[in-house]
């Protein structure tokens, strides 16, 4: 039906149309009215707060992860479970690797009896380690501060301990156990350490601050002689008296090893700060 | 100054402007109430519908596009409010009966000779035959004569097809027509 056929519809039935617009056009009461527009201008004046729903992704993110979550503790658990079992076929095993990382480089003696202790239930109290024969890495720091503090002596005996010397004794590595399976009588174990301690000595003699570098020097120089015994010790605390010192230093300007020299005066001068630095030397004095 | 459509108010009410709410009410308030009370035939249920019906809209403003015209949407939201009333109180009544009741004595009260009645009483008998429409009979008669909507706005409010809509406005028709004839 078009509008047409409505229209001619509707004309068909004319008087009844016609009767009802003739009826009492009702109104709704002033009262209602005020209700409603008081209603819709109440809505507009104390608009409803928005309620920022967040997004979806985060419920389905939040979903998944609580998922997750659950399955990793639900793991866990499992895991845990069945781990007594595991553990207690399994404990033996990493004792025995345990053992094998720490005696790796030792003999049969001390393996054996580092296997002895490992497989104690408890360890006994490890019996104490052999004094070194030299002061370790943080001895020698110590030293260095005595040095520093007891003058020219004792920074000449400082000096006397270079780095051979270390590398004898072996410094250990201050995050490596304490191998009391007598480790310290195993040869191959402290060539081993030998090379770490090569590596350290420049570290060491660094910290020495300039008397690091005559002891550099010195080896570099070929001067083992020197170093490594009591006798070559006792002379090179002796050429490190300042008189000495001074005159070595002389020679090494009559020589033209300027730089040398400019090296030397600077270790003196930490050596001994209270010593007047000559005047035919101090244009050398950095 | 062209004056407002209702669509425009409406989104101007949403925006928040009291005034277009002001205009839009002033604009439908007769027919809308006229709609209702007419559908429910007592006062008191048609200003409770009423109040209803714009409570709707007003709750609505944020989530209102213009989608189809306002007063389809209005006159939508009232008839449902309508039906769902004629629901509670008959809930048997599915408007069938109603319709071949008009069917069987439609020839006989056709045949009856034209009588003039008065206007006022021309008027009540108008008023009880609509009031005995079927429900949707009446809601498509009054939609079309008292808002002045065509068949396919009939269908949307209604929620039927366009030749549902013309049946219904047929049938109530005929029967307001039987029934002025029937005290003549």
């Amino acid at each position: 039906m078009n509008d047409q056929e409505l229209d001619a519809l509707m004309r068909d039935y004319e008087a009844e149309v016609a009767a009802y617009k003739r009826l009492p056009q009702s109104e709704p009461t002033a009262l209602l009215d005020r209700a409603v527009l008081t209603k819709a201008r109440a809505a507009v004046a104390h608009p409803e707060p928005v309620r920022h729903r967040p997004p979806r992704w985060i419920a389905l993110a939040a979903s998944f992860a609580g998922v997750a979550i659950a399955a990793g503790i639900g793991w866990r658990v499992f895991e845990a479970r069945q781990m007594p079992e595991s553990t207690t076929a399994a404990k033996p095993a990493t004792r025995e690797e345990v053992f094998e990382v720490d005696v790796v480089s030792g003999d049969h003696r001390s393996r054996d009896k580092g296997l002895e202790m490992a497989q104690l239930p408890s360890a006994p109290p490890p019996p104490a380690p052999p004094p070194p024969p030299v002061p370790t890495e943080p001895q020698a720091f110590k030293d260095e501060a005595l040095a520093k503090q007891a003058l020219p002596q004792a920074a000449a005996e400082a000096l006397a301990a270079p780095a051979p010397a270390e590398q004898k004794s072996g410094v250990p590595d201050p995050h490596q156990r304490a191998d009391y399976g007598g480790a310290a009588a195993i040869p191959e174990r402290r060539q081993n350490i030998a090379a770490p301690a090569t590596a350290a000595a420049p570290a060491v003699t660094d910290a020495l601050g300039g008397l690091s570098a005559e002891g550099g020097r010195l080896r570099s120089e070929g001067d083992e002689a020197i170093v490594g015994t009591d006798a070559s010790s006792k002379r090179k605390a002796d050429l490190r008296a300042p008189a000495p010192w001074l005159a070595h230093i002389r020679q090494l300007v009559r020589d033209g090893r300027h730089t040398e020299a400019r090296t030397e005066l600077h270790a003196f001068h930490l050596a001994y700060p209270d010593v007047v630095i000559p005047t035919d030397l101090r244009r050398y004095d950095p | 100054m062209t004056e407002r459509s209702d669509e425009e108010l409406m989104l101007a009410y949403a925006s928040g402007d009291a005034r277009a709410f002001e205009a839009l009410y002033t604009r439908h308030r007769g027919p809308l109430f006229r709609f209702l009370l007419r559908g429910v035939k007592r006062r008191e249920l048609a200003d409770e519908l009423f109040q209803e019906v714009w409570g709707r809209v007003i709750q609505a403003r944020a989530r209102y596009r213009v989608e189809a015209k306002f007063s389809t949407w209005l006159l939508q939201i009232a008839h449902n409010l309508v039906i769902d009333q004629y629901r509670r109180e008959r809930p048997e009544d599915n408007g069938e009966t109603a319709e071949n009741a008009f069917r069987v004595a439609e020839n006989d009260e056709r045949e009856r000779p034209e009588r003039v009645l008065s206007d006022f009483e021309q008027s009540r008998r108008l008023q009880e035959a609509l009031a005995e429409l079927p429900a949707d009979q009446r809601g498509a008669f009054l939609l079309r004569v008292e808002n002045g909507l065509g068949i396919e706005e009939i269908g949307e409010v209604m929620g039927v097809g366009r030749e549902t809509a013309k049946s219904r406005l047929r049938y109530a028709l005929e029967k307001l027509r039987v029934s002025l004839r029937s005290y003549a």
